[in-house]
This record gives C-alpha cells, sequence and structure tokens, in this order.
C-alpha cells in the first residue's frame, strides 16, 4: 500500500469522522436560528438528498472499480475536462475546508481564549492539519482508525450527559413548519452537506481486492445521521430559543450535567478529544485540494502541492473572515448555493463518465474478440 | 627467518603479551603463536604443547592428529592469521611454512550470568544475557532447540572485528528481511563497534530519528519469544543488549512478566501502564494550561485551594513547572552516577533541603512538585526506558504554557501524526491499531489467554503464522 492509498475501513472512518465535524459543530447552531425546533427535520433532509447521491457515487465505483475521479473523466472526455474538474474540486472543498476550520476557532476561541488573536494561534493548526495532508492518505487513514474510538466515544458520552438535563418537551410541536422553510434552510447551509464527495474524491485510491463502496455504507450513513437528529433534538431542548446563540453543539450539549454536581468543567476534556475530528476532516479536505492541485500539474509534486492548499486555506481565513470582514452566515449563504450546485451536478456527471467509460471497455473487448 | 618469527617481530612487535613458543621436534621447529591475555594457558599446555612435544616426527598432519582440541582449522592467509590470533586462537607453524593451523583456546573473563538490572521481574526467568556472544547464543539455543534457529555470523569494525550474529528462525522469519538486515550490517563501514547500541543506530530508518524503530532486551527468554513471532535478533559480542526488529511502539508497554501472569491482570496493568505514559508526559503542560488559561475547567474547590497554594509564587506557572522538571532531572542524573554510600545523602538534599526549601522560600509551590513527581512516577512504570517521552513532557509543558489546551492539542495531534506515519522496516510502528489488525491485538494492549494466540503476529509475514496447533506447517 503506497501513501496515497488507504484501506476500506480506513475511508469509511475517515467519512464518519468527517460527518461528525461538519454535522455536530456549528450547523445545528444555525439551523435552530432558521427554523427553531425542526432543526433535526433539516438534517434528515438533507441526508436523505445525500443517500441519494451517495448512492451514485457507490454506482460510480462499481462501474469503474480502480479508477480515480481525474483518469475517469480524462479517459472519456480528455484531459482538460478532467482537469476542469479538479479545479472544481479545489474549490469546493478549499470552501469546505474553510467551515471546521471556523468551527474549531469558534471552540477554542469563544470559549477558552477570549481575546486571543486568532491569527497567531491558528498556526498550530495549519502546522497539525498541513502535516498531516502532507504526510499523506496513508497517515490520514492511519490516524482516523487511531481516534475514531476516542472521538465516537467523547461525541457519545457528551450527548447521553446532554440528555440527562434536556427537557424533551421543548421540541414540540414536531412539524410546525412547512417544507419551503426545511428546504431552503437546507440549500443555505449545503456546504456542511455532501460528505459523500470525499468517497468521490477517494475513489480509485481506496486500497481493496474487492468494491471499494458497498451498499452498507449507505445505512451506515443512515444510522449516523439519526443518532445526529438524536443529538440536535438534545441540543434543542437543553437551549431552545437560545440555541442559535452557541458556537458548537459539542461544546455547549453538557453544559449543565455536571453543574449539579459543581464540579467544574471536566466534560471539557471531552469537547477537546472530539476537536480532533475537525483536524482530521480538515485534512481529508485538505489532501483533496492537494491531490486535485497534483493530478492538474501532473501527479508529480504532491508534496508542494499539500503545502500551496495549506497556504491557501490560511489566507482564505484571514482575506475572508478577518481582513475584509465578510460574515460568516453571508459566506455561508453564497457558498451553499455554489456548494449544492456542485454536490448534485458532479456525482451525475461521473456517472455519465462511468457509464461511458463501461461502453468503451466492452467496444474494445468485442473489437479484441 | 622463520615465518612465524617474522610475524612476531614484525606485525606485533609492539605487543609484548603475544607469545612465540618454539618447540624442536626431530629436525623440524613448530612454533606456536599466541596471545597469553586470550587464551586459557593450562589448556594450550595440555592439549597443544605437551602433545606437539610428545611427537617423534613434526609433520602438519602429524600435529593435526595430535591436538585434543574440538575447534581446530588451517589457515594461510595473512587476514586470518591476524584476526584467529587476537580470537584467542593459538597458531602452530611447521618450520617455514606460511600455513598455519589454528586452535581456539579463548578464554575471556566473562561476567556472570545475573538478572537484568533493567527487566527485573517478580515471576518468569531470571536470567539475563551477558557480554560474551557465545554464552547469549546458547541460552537462547537452550530455550530453541531447532534446526531451524539460524545464526549468521559477520565480523564488523576495522579495528574491532567485532563478531555481529544476526539470529531468526528460518521456517518463521521474513527471509527478505534477513537478507537486508545481512546486507546492511556487512557494509557497515566503522572504526569499531563497542556495543550493540552502535548497530542499533546504524541499523536505524527514517530521516528524523527521533523515535527508535529497533527493540532490544537483555532476557533470553523476551528473545526467545521474539523469534518465534517472527522477529529478527542481532546479537553483538561485548554486549548484553540484543536488538529485535521488526519493532512495534506496543512493545514499550509490554513486560516479560506479563506472559507469566493471568491475561486478566496483564491487560490491566497494560491500560495501567498506557494511560501513565500518556498522563506522564502531559500532566505538567496540563497543569501549566490550567493555571495559565483555563481554570475554569477546575471543580471550585479545587480551584480554591489550588490558589491558595500558589499564591506569593514569583514565578510563572510554565517557568516554575520547568524548574521542578529541571532539577528533578538533576536528581536523577546525580543519583544514577552517584556512589550508593551517597544515596542517601541525596535523598535527604533532594527531598529536604531543595523540596521544602524551595517551597518555603515562595520559588515553587507544593502543587508544582506533587504534578512533576506524579508525572515522573507515572513515567517510570513504563517497562522498557523510552527516553523520548521526558523530552517530550518538556515540549508539552512549553506549549500548554504557551497556548493552553489547544496548542497541548496541535502538539499531540502532530506527534500522533508523525508516529502514525512511522515505519520500520516496512511494519507500521503503531501497529496493530494504526492500521488495523485485528488478529495482532490479542497481544496489545488486550492479551488473550495464551491458548488464543493461535496466530503469530501477521504484520511481520503472512507465512506459517500457526503458533498452536500448527504441527504440520513446521
Amino acid at each position: 500500500m503506497n501513501r496515497f492509498s488507504i484501506t476500506r475501513r480506513q475511508a469509511l472512518f475517515l467519512f464518519i469522522i468527517c460527518t461528525i465535524s461538519s454535522k455536530l459543530q456549528t450547523l445545528p447552531c444555525m439551523f435552530s436560528e432558521d427554523v427553531g425546533n425542526n432543526l433535526w427535520l433539516v438534517l434528515l433532509f438533507g441526508a436523505a438528498i445525500d443517500i441519494i447521491f451517495f448512492s451514485l457515487t457507490i454506482l460510480i465505483n462499481h462501474l469503474c472499480p480502480n479508477l480515480t475521479i481525474y483518469d475517469l473523466i480524462s479517459q472519456t472526455l480528455g484531459k482538460v475536462v478532467a482537469k476542469l474538474v479538479c479545479f472544481v474540486l479545489i474549490l469546493y472543498f478549499l470552501f469546505t475546508a474553510l467551515m471546521p476550520y471556523e468551527a474549531v476557532r469558534n471552540v477554542f476561541a469563544n470559549n477558552l481564549f477570549d481575546t486571543l488573536p486568532w491569527q497567531t494561534f491558528s498556526i498550530f493548526l495549519i502546522f497539525a492539519v498541513g502535516y498531516l495532508a502532507f504526510s499523506g492518505l496513508k497517515t490520514i487513514g492511519r490516524s482516523s482508525e487511531l481516534y475514531l474510538v476516542i472521538i465516537v466515544a467523547s461525541v457519545g458520552i457528551l450527548v447521553v450527559l446532554g440528555a440527562f438535563s434536556a427537557d424533551f418537551g421543548n421540541i414540540l410541536p414536531v412539524f410546525n413548519t412547512n417544507f419551503a422553510e426545511i428546504s431552503k434552510t437546507y440549500v443555505n447551509h449545503s456546504i456542511w452537506f455532501g460528505d459523500y464527495m470525499i468517497f468521490l474524491c477517494l475513489l480509485g485510491r481506496i486500497d481493496t481486492s474487492k468494491r471499494a463502496l458497498k451498499q452498507i455504507d449507505v445505512l451506515i450513513y443512515a444510522w449516523l445521521m439519526i443518532f445526529y437528529a438524536f443529538g440536535y433534538i438534545v441540543f434543542y431542548c437543553l437551549y431552545t430559543v437560545l440555541a442559535s446563540s452557541q458556537t458548537s453543539l459539542i461544546s455547549s450539549i453538557s453544559a449543565f450535567s455536571l453543574l449539579n454536581l459543581s464540579v467544574g468543567r471536566p466534560d471539557w476534556f471531552l469537547v477537546l478529544l472530539s476537536q480532533i475530528a475537525s483536524v482530521l476532516s480538515l485534512s481529508t479536505y485538505l489532501y483533496c485540494v492537494s491531490d486535485s492541485l497534483n493530478n492538474i500539474f501532473g501527479k508529480k509534486h504532491y508534496a508542494i502541492c499539500s503545502i500551496i492548499s495549506v497556504v491557501i486555506l490560511y489566507l482564505l481565513d484571514f482575506l475572508l473572515f478577518s481582513h475584509s470582514g465578510v460574515s460568516y452566515m453571508g459566506y455561508m449563504h453564497i457558498s451553499g448555493v455554489i456548494s449544492l450546485c456542485i454536490q448534485l451536478i458532479l456525482p451525475v456527471f461521473c456517472v455519465f463518465c462511468a457509464v461511458l467509460a463501461t461502453l468503451k471497455n466492452k467496444k474494445h473487448t468485442k473489437e479484441r474478440k | 627467518m622463520v615465518f612465524s618469527k617474522y610475524l612476531a617481530t614484525s606485525w606485533f612487535k609492539n605487543n609484548d603479551d603475544v607469545v612465540c613458543r618454539e618447540i624442536t621436534c626431530g629436525a623440524k621447529t613448530v612454533c606456536v603463536f599466541f596471545v597469553s591475555s586470550m587464551i586459557d594457558k593450562s589448556l594450550l599446555a595440555q592439549t597443544v604443547l605437551k602433545p606437539i612435544s610428545d611427537l617423534k616426527s613434526a609433520s602438519f598432519k602429524n600435529i593435526k592428529q595430535a591436538i585434543f582440541c574440538p575447534e581446530i582449522s588451517d589457515i594461510e592467509n595473512k587476514k586470518d592469521f591476524i584476526s584467529s590470533l587476537l580470537s584467542g586462537s593459538a597458531l602452530v607453524f611447521v618450520n617455514n611454512s606460511k600455513k598455519a593451523i589454528s586452535i581456539n583456546l579463548a578464554d575471556f573473563n566473562v561476567r556472570s550470568i545475573t538478572e537484568p538490572p533493567t527487566s527485573q521481574v517478580t515471576k518468569g526467568p531470571r536470567e539475563g544475557f551477558v557480554e560474551d556472544l557465545n554464552t547469549n547464543l546458547s541460552m537462547v539455543r537452550r530455550r530453541l532447540k531447532s534446526p531451524n534457529l539460524a545464526v549468521k555470523k559477520l565480523v564488523v569494525g576495522r579495528h574491532t572485528k567485532t563478531n555481529v550474529c544476526v539470529v531468526y528462525l528460518d521456517n518463521i522469519a521474513d527471509k527478505k528481511l534477513v537478507k537486508v538486515l545481512q546486507d546492511k550490517i556487512s557494509k557497515i563501514d566503522i572504526d569499531g563497534i563497542i556495543d550493540s547500541y552502535y548497530i542499533e543506530t546504524i541499523l536505524e530508518e527514517g530521516k528524523l530519528k527521533f523515535l527508535r524503530r529497533i527493540g532490544n532486551s537483555e532476557k533470553p527468554d523476551v528473545i526467545s519469544s521474539r523469534l518465534l513471532e517472527g522477529r529478527i535478533a542481532i546479537f553483538v559480542d561485548g554486549s548484553p543488549i540484543v536488538l529485535t526488529l521488526p519493532f512495534l511502539l506496543i512493545e514499550d508497554l509490554q513486560s516479560p512478566e506479563d506472559y507469566y501472569q493471568i491475561s486478566a491482570r496483564t491487560t490491566f496493568l497494560r491500560i495501567v501502564r498506557l494511560i501513565g505514559l500518556i498522563l506522564g508526559v502531559l500532566l505538567p503542560g496540563i497543569y501549566v494550561a490550567l493555571q495559565s488559561y483555563q481554570y475554569r475547567v477546575l471543580p471550585m474547590v479545587f480551584l480554591v485551594t489550588l490558589l491558595s497554594n500558589i499564591e506569593g509564587i514569583s514565578l510563572p506557572p510554565i517557568l516554575e513547572i520547568l524548574f521542578v522538571l529541571f532539577l528533578f532531572d538533576i536528581l536523577a542524573e546525580a543519583s544514577a552516577r552517584m556512589p550508593k554510600l551517597l544515596g542517601m545523602a541525596l535523598s535527604i538534599i533532594g527531598a529536604l533541603v531543595l523540596g521544602e526549601t524551595t517551597v518555603q522560600a515562595g520559588i515553587i509551590s507544593p502543587p508544582s512538585i506533587v504534578v512533576v513527581a506524579i508525572s515522573s512516577i507515572m513515567l517510570f512504570i513504563i517497562p522498557d526506558d523510552v527516553p523520548q517521552v521526558s523530552l517530550l513532557r518538556i515540549l508539552f509543558t512549553i506549549v500548554g504554557g504557551v497556548a493552553g489546551f489547544y496548542g497541548m492539542l496541535m502538539s499531540f495531534i502532530m506527534a500522533s501524526t508523525y508516529l502514525v506515519s512511522a515505519d520500520g522496516y516496512g511494519v507500521p510502528l503503531l501497529s496493530p491499531y494504526a492500521p488495523t489488525n485485528k488478529i495482532d491485538k490479542h497481544d496489545a494492549i488486550i492479551k488473550k489467554p495464551l491458548l488464543d494466540l493461535k496466530t503469530r503476529p501477521t504484520v511481520f509475514q503472512k507465512k506459517n503464522i500457526t503458533r498452536i496447533g500448527g504441527k504440520k506447517h513446521e
């Protein structure tokens, strides 16, 4: 197994970690601002759409098992189109990476370092993420194996701790909002969805004798979303209207659980451990950016590409949020629509290419015969 | 001039312990050539000198038949003359012949076999390796009475001519790795190999050599079991430490005693060691971060107690802890070097004079001493000496003081990334956890009972992995 391939198990773990990072940080706070107690419905709605497109990703893998997206498109439509798609992927993953990057900032800066200059201290994060991305997909995959249990256990305990102090009556009445509201909220925050895009980018990199993706993965995703929906309900039941003013579900959900015991906030250690998910997901996104950059520049300069992608991420954060004063929400609404288009169009486009490639292969085989 | 005389006067003219004993047998002169400080003289007299002097006619063949020694060979090149002479052999020359009979009579003073001070056990074998290569090999041979136990001898060092043995089980170990190691060792160009650490350093892979990628042990039972797992051992003459590879980081948490007690107890102890290792490294940093930034995490009652104890301390938390760590390292280093008789005096100076008076003087606070003491004790529960952890402890303390939990978390991730990405001779150091290996997890943190360990670790090689019930494979 080389530096740029991972096992099926590692890919699945990475995917789970990325969903934790994308769904359980800032997203529920923003959902509650838009739809109040129906935040979990938006999650399930988005998850349903993701499941459809996740199935398409699996279909691509089944049609062309060992091909990367770049190879698939360059074989069917030529290198120019493949490089164009890589460029789109770079944009997509860079803008997606900004989300967990900001989430980490929110957790640490708002809850621990009130007066800390983030631009200086984010260098620690950039180094950690950059080092992971630079080390390659194999290291990211192995790290996911090492940390999955810790992350899942931390998040699980935090949600359970929160559930003990939640008043579940606060979630009622259910379905008191219309579908348009839910779909609008989903579109505005769709940048947090589309986790299957990681798999799309990892296709051809998953080292397995059989198929890299299986239908059971969709089921795992569905179960995860049900657990997250429960987390959202607990979160809303704890904070109700104040849920929208929180910065992160993970850091807020267990805040009241231990107050009666007057033991401070030892649950913060769990919050801290759960932040590893953000770092790992960030490094995965950056790997996808570096890999796409590498494809554009001829598959020879991965190390340089990873350094470039880290620097771009740092500068993007600095220019967008610190320097030009673009609001986080504003950014999300604009990037949400763009990312939704990419999430919906790219898998369909890749299915088209996969079908073309399969037909080509069949034709070649017939001609040989 | 007789050739042997020429040897003595030209090559060994400055060596007064090189002796050339001449015996006249009829018309011929037999010259017995040896280094007096390296051989068993009584054995020489009985098995070589007397039989030769009893001979009526001295021919090469006659002498060879007359000598009673088991290790005897013919040599005729200059290099071999010198090396066998300096390895404790006596050389017998007949007249002006340029051919010699080499008789191994080596007798070096060897330390007796004792329990190694670095890995003492309450249960299990107490033997430890010594500095003599043959004694060490015999201890392993006694445990592994198999014709498959291969011993490949190599000589390294321009001046030391140190014997280095690559030992492995031929039907289990990875042959490619054996070849790689033999090639690497035979290509070593160095003036001398004094200890196995020299070989360890040379064989280390990777640019950033912060982590060791080669295991070691002083115990023959440990080496034997590692050989049975498919590892390769490297014995170095003059060193009681035997190297083994491939190496897994989990080995640092495993004690020889783990295999001589119930598996549940072993598992518990390994978990304790792991927690001890992590906390030992992170605790000073956590304390500094808590005091400097994240004091809100602490329970109110505890916070009040802490504040009352640190009141009046002039040093900032980070400097205070670094000072205590520095003090601890000085004491540890001094106690290691100091004669045993002075140990008591050092304890009094360390505990009473330095500890109490610095607290009373307001230089350091009692909690910081407690934190460093707990951290140090935790690091000592690791069975193997891992020098990297004390350096990591200082690093995490500095990071905790500069950037609190956030910085510590990021540094922790970077350190783990380094660990995760590190391979030693094709084997991931963090195996069986990253990457996951289900079979090998049976004897990692959790140890299953002996009868459940049906296979050898598969990370070293995939062939011949059956351990229990695999007679037909052997």
